[in-house]
């Protein structure tokens, strides 16, 4: 024929057959589970009552393996296939999760290019028109030219009774001129969703080489190891039922058996007596050629899936009349050891191995010749050599104390999933080494819902308050802890002020040993925190009480830590992460140690109650921020007379810090029902009070209310953290040496006036959806009783009212009129901004910064 | 399946018909002569109103692109309006959308058949 005409008709042919299929996949859509699962049942029923039939044209088109177990392959691809199959969802919704908010649907894939084996022909055919019908999908055979017949005949049982039941018209279709050009026609063809190749390995490689999605499964190369602890009847029993199962055509059954030295004759004898034969190495040297073609390297068809007898009689080798299988033994692994190849009939290499290990590396050498991903077997009672073998070979299924054939194909000797398709991993260059089911031949949808984040409030289990609590405390409550040994850490002015002390000597009324720390400054360093840690390792005490400003309680915290988990490192602990709980260092507990008492001697940092603490590494120039909540105080001692004496301006500049955490707060992204009434509370007593202090620092209710404020605002942002104040903040104040709490005073009106702006870009958090900011900075200026007749009015009188706040403080407008040189400051403008883009506090601003607004921000705050 | 040839609201010239229920193996032999019948009555053009159509089967399908192709050869104008989802999503699956000419609404399909 003219080869252009006959290419013409291939592909006239092959356009007909996936047609057909296209239009039924298309019809199949519509079908629910119920409609699918009576047919997949009606299918099932008419496969397994042909399953006499179907074996008797087998064996007679092929030629190969042996009748009664291509019945019970049969029955498998039916009766196991359905029973696995049958309670599956694989229409619509077929999982549904309300705790992760996830929904799957399955959507079928279309048209299904079914290739199919002579080894194993109708069963394959039959099992893979269930798991196609099951999930809803068309598929078009192309069996092996060798085992067309039957195998199409196998389609055709299984169409007919899925028609009758329901199915919609061409569900099954089957290639009636099997040729290589036919093949790749279909392979390539654009209707073809997904080649399901069962086969030789050049059939899998042109599943995979067509460009279509494949699943194709390969060849194996199965090693079996009788180990020393093996029942060895059993093992032999299996071996020989498995490799003599249908002549030994199932590609999982055993290739070569391994042995423990030990076991040996046993394991010999055994085999022999049980209808094996062991070659003679003259014999060997016969058969070796006839099983294994020497020109192609592999297989010989003509023996494939024939009997011991036939093989031996086909080498010209006399066995005995009883023998089933033959056994040749083998040195070594490779192309000069033929037999060493998959032999798809009852012959199996013999190796003996001193050892497990040596044995393993048999078994490694094999599947790497070979086969790597497929199967593996071993006989063993010691889970140890089961773990070590499991653990080293590359094998889609580790069988254990079963036939490799029947226990490869799941479900008779397992629990894997039954199937005729068996993936190999990437070893054998497959997508997956499960055995394929319907969960395969399923495009699966995930119907994500929006899920917030958990959020929660966390805060020192005490908070002692209310002006000479601290006496009360260590006269009193301070004995409930049971602590036998305690060390101070404080700031020089503490001891100057003679709080250390008074400390000191409550504990020891109280028969607590102690001593002092007091070699705190401010900005603590990673050289101060390294020299606590010492004395702590040295004194070993169950209390650390942290006494003073935010330095020596952040230097306190970070101390703690490194005694408690000295395995940690700064690096680790200053990691930016974007979600507290989901950081890639996690901080176990502490408390393993030492318990933790804050007494903060200033109204500012709040770091009595939060997670939070900020290490300096002055060689470096670097700051650690240090966030967990692990480093939360255990208790915290809040009495306003350690504040009485704190000079103004130090006052003006803590209360404002204290502000520019209720504000933040109040708007960040995680901002809740929890902290919001903190935050306004302490918004509220700092616009009452501060301005009181700071005029009339021996006022003793704005101080005690102030001190209040500065721990309610810790509490607040501890649980919804800060926004870019802090970080436009942090960044200024290293820059130009500008008090932290003054340094946040100077951008807060315009970080407010961006932040209720609408967003450049907005924050990434399912808990905030959509801008509030400036409704929000709106709720501020009402609970400050201003004008809030409309959002935008509420704004500009806050910012009003923080200007005023500030001009009452003496807190000049902006960084120009506080001296900050502009060259200076244009000069380190974009890096501030970069610095600050990148700070931890950032993640929860309402408003996702963009480094250019905050050049802005800052530009503004200089005036 | 039951049907209902009904003129066009729009354009009184184009026929609409009403089609209901299943379009499958049992119906369609009754139904293909209806439709012949109501193409016959449409020499302007005819429009299929899907929206209460449950199901397509695969003869069901098949009977449409045989009233189609024989619309074609007698020159009268089809359209479809209204397919359920899983319908058009069959369409589109069988790659019939286009072949079958369908619209969303009345309006549309009456203005292309006869603009």
């Amino acid at each position: 024929m003219d080869p252009k005409k006959s290419d013409t008709n291939v592909k006239a042919a092959a356009d007909v057959l996936m047609a057909q299929a296209n239009e039924a996949a298309a019809i199949f859509t519509q079908y629910d589970q119920e409609q699918v699962d009576k047919i997949v049942a009606a299918a099932a029923k008419a496969g397994a009552a042909q399953r006499l039939e179907l074996a008797h044209l087998a064996v007679e088109e092929t030629g190969m393996g042996i009748f009664e177990d291509k019945v019970i392959k049969n029955l498998f691809a039916t009766e196991y296939i359905y029973n696995d199959i049958r309670d599956i969802k694989t229409v619509g919704l077929i999982h549904d999760c309300p705790a992760t908010g996830l929904m799957e649907y399955a959507e079928p894939l279309g048209v299904v290019l079914g290739i199919t084996p002579i080894t194993n022909p109708t069963s394959t055919v039959m099992f893979k028109s269930l798991i196609a019908l099951k999930t809803r999908n068309a598929i078009v055979f192309c069996a092996s030219r060798n085992a067309l017949k039957c195998s199409n005949e196998a389609a055709r049982i299984i169409y007919e009774a899925a028609v009758a039941a329901g199915a919609p018209d061409y569900v099954i279709r089957w290639v009636e001129e099997p040729s290589r050009e036919m093949t790749q026609a279909l392979m390539t063809h654009p209707n073809v969703a997904l080649i399901l190749a069962t086969g030789g390995t050049g059939l899998v490689q042109a599943a995979y080489g067509s460009g279509k999605p494949a699943i194709g499964v390969g060849p194996g190369n199965v090693p079996v190891y009788i180990d020393k602890s093996a029942d060895i009847p059993m093992a032999v029993n299996d071996i020989l039922l498995s490799k003599t199962f249908d002549n030994g055509m199932i590609c999982a059954s055993e290739q070569a058996i391994v042995v423990h030295r030990d076991i040996r004759q046993a394991v010999e004898d055994r085999l022999v007596s049980q209808g094996a034969y062991f070659l003679k190495p003259s014999e060997v040297a016969v058969i070796q050629d006839i099983v294994i073609d020497p020109a192609k390297q592999s297989m010989s068809s003509k023996v494939v899936g024939k009997s011991a007898q036939y093989i031996a009689e086909l080498a010209g080798i006399k066995v005995p009349p009883q023998t089933r299988l033959l056994l040749a033994r083998l040195a070594d692994v490779g192309e000069t050891v033929p037999l060493s190849r998959e032999k798809l009939c009852p012959l199996l290499g013999y190796y003996v191995a001193a050892n497990l290990d040596e044995a393993i590396n048999i078994c490694t050498n094999l599947t790497h010749f070979g086969g790597l991903g497929h199967s593996v077997s071993i006989f063993s009672r010691d889970q140890q050599a089961i773990d070590k073998f499991s653990r080293t070979l590359n094998a889609g299924r580790i069988l254990v104390n079963s036939p490799s054939a029947l226990g490869g194909i799941g479900d008779i000797y397992n629990r894997l999933h039954p199937s005729l398709t068996l993936g190999c991993g990437t070893g054998g260059c497959n997508i997956t080494t499960d055995n394929v089911t319907v969960t395969h031949l399923l495009n699966i949808k995930r119907v994500s819902k929006r899920m917030v984040n958990m959020k929660w409030f966390r805060v020192p289990s005490k908070i002692y308050f209310e002006p000479g609590c601290l006496d009360v405390f260590f006269t009193h409550e301070i004995k409930d802890l049971g602590a036998k040994r305690a060390l101070i850490v404080c700031s020089g002015s503490a001891v100057r002020e003679g709080t250390t002390d008074r400390v000191a000597a409550y504990l020891k009324a109280a028969g607590i040993q102690s001593s002092v720390f007091s070699d705190v400054k401010s900005d603590p360093t990673v050289e101060t925190i390294t020299a606590g840690v010492a004395v702590l390792n040295k004194e070993k005490p169950d209390l650390i009480i942290a006494l003073g400003g935010g330095s020596p309680i952040d230097a306190a915290k970070a101390m703690w830590l490194m005694y408690e988990h000295p395995e940690f490192s700064f690096d680790d602990l200053r990691l930016r992460f974007m979600d507290i709980r989901k950081r890639i260092v996690k901080l176990p507990p502490l408390g393993q140690k030492a318990r933790f008492i804050a007494i903060p001697t200033t109204s500012g940092t709040g770091s009595e109650v939060t997670a939070f603490t900020v290490v300096t590494d002055s060689k470096a120039g670097k700051k650690y921020p240090i966030a967990d909540y692990a480093i939360t105080p255990d208790i915290a001692i809040i009495d306003p007379n350690l504040v009485l004496t704190v000079p103004p301006t130090v006052t003006a500049d803590t209360g404002l810090d204290v502000l520019s955490h209720a504000m933040e707060s109040y708007v960040s992204t995680v901002a809740s029902d929890y902290t919001d009434p903190l935050a306004l509370r302490a918004i509220q007593l700092v616009f009452e009070y501060l301005p009181q202090a700071f005029l009339n620092g021996g006022n003793a209710l704005a101080r005690e209310k102030m001190h209040n404020a500065s721990t309610i605002a810790g509490m607040a942002f501890t649980n919804a953290f800060l926004g870019i104040n802090h970080c436009l903040a942090h960044i200024l104040g290293a820059t130009f040496h500008i008090p932290h709490g003054r340094a946040n005073a100077f951008v807060m009106i315009p970080v407010i006036r961006y932040n209720a702006a609408l967003p450049h870009k907005f924050p990434p958090s399912p808990n905030y959806p959509s801008p509030k900011a400036k409704d929000r900075y709106a709720e501020i200026a009402a609970v400050l009783k201003l004008d809030t007749s409309t959002p935008e009015k509420g704004v500009e009188n806050l910012v009003r009212a923080m200007a005023e706040l500030k001009k009452t403080l003496g807190v000049p407008a902006s960084l120009r009129a506080a001296g900050v040189p502009e060259a200076d400051f244009k000069a380190k403008l974009r890096f501030m901004a970069e610095v600050a883009f990148d700070d931890q506090c950032a993640g929860a601003n309402p408003s996702y910064p963009l480094v250019d607004d905050l050049i802005k921000v800052l530009e503004e705050a200089y005036g | 399946m039951t049907v209902a040839l009904s003129a066009s609201t729009v354009n009184p010239r184009i026929n609409i018909l009403a089609l209901s229920g299943r379009l499958s193996v049992e119906t369609e032999g009754q139904i293909q002569p209806q439709l012949m019948e109501a193409i016959k009555q449409s020499p302007h053009g005819l429009v299929f109103d899907l929206e209460a159509v449950a199901f397509v089967s695969s003869a069901g399908l098949r009977m449409l692109i045989v009233v189609y192709k024989s619309a074609a050869t007698s020159g009268t104008k089809l359209a479809m309006i209204r397919p359920p989802p899983e319908i058009y999503k069959l369409f589109k699956l069988a790659a019939l959308d286009l072949t079958f000419n369908v619209f969303e609404n009345e309006a549309e399909a009456v203005k292309a058949i006869c603009p």
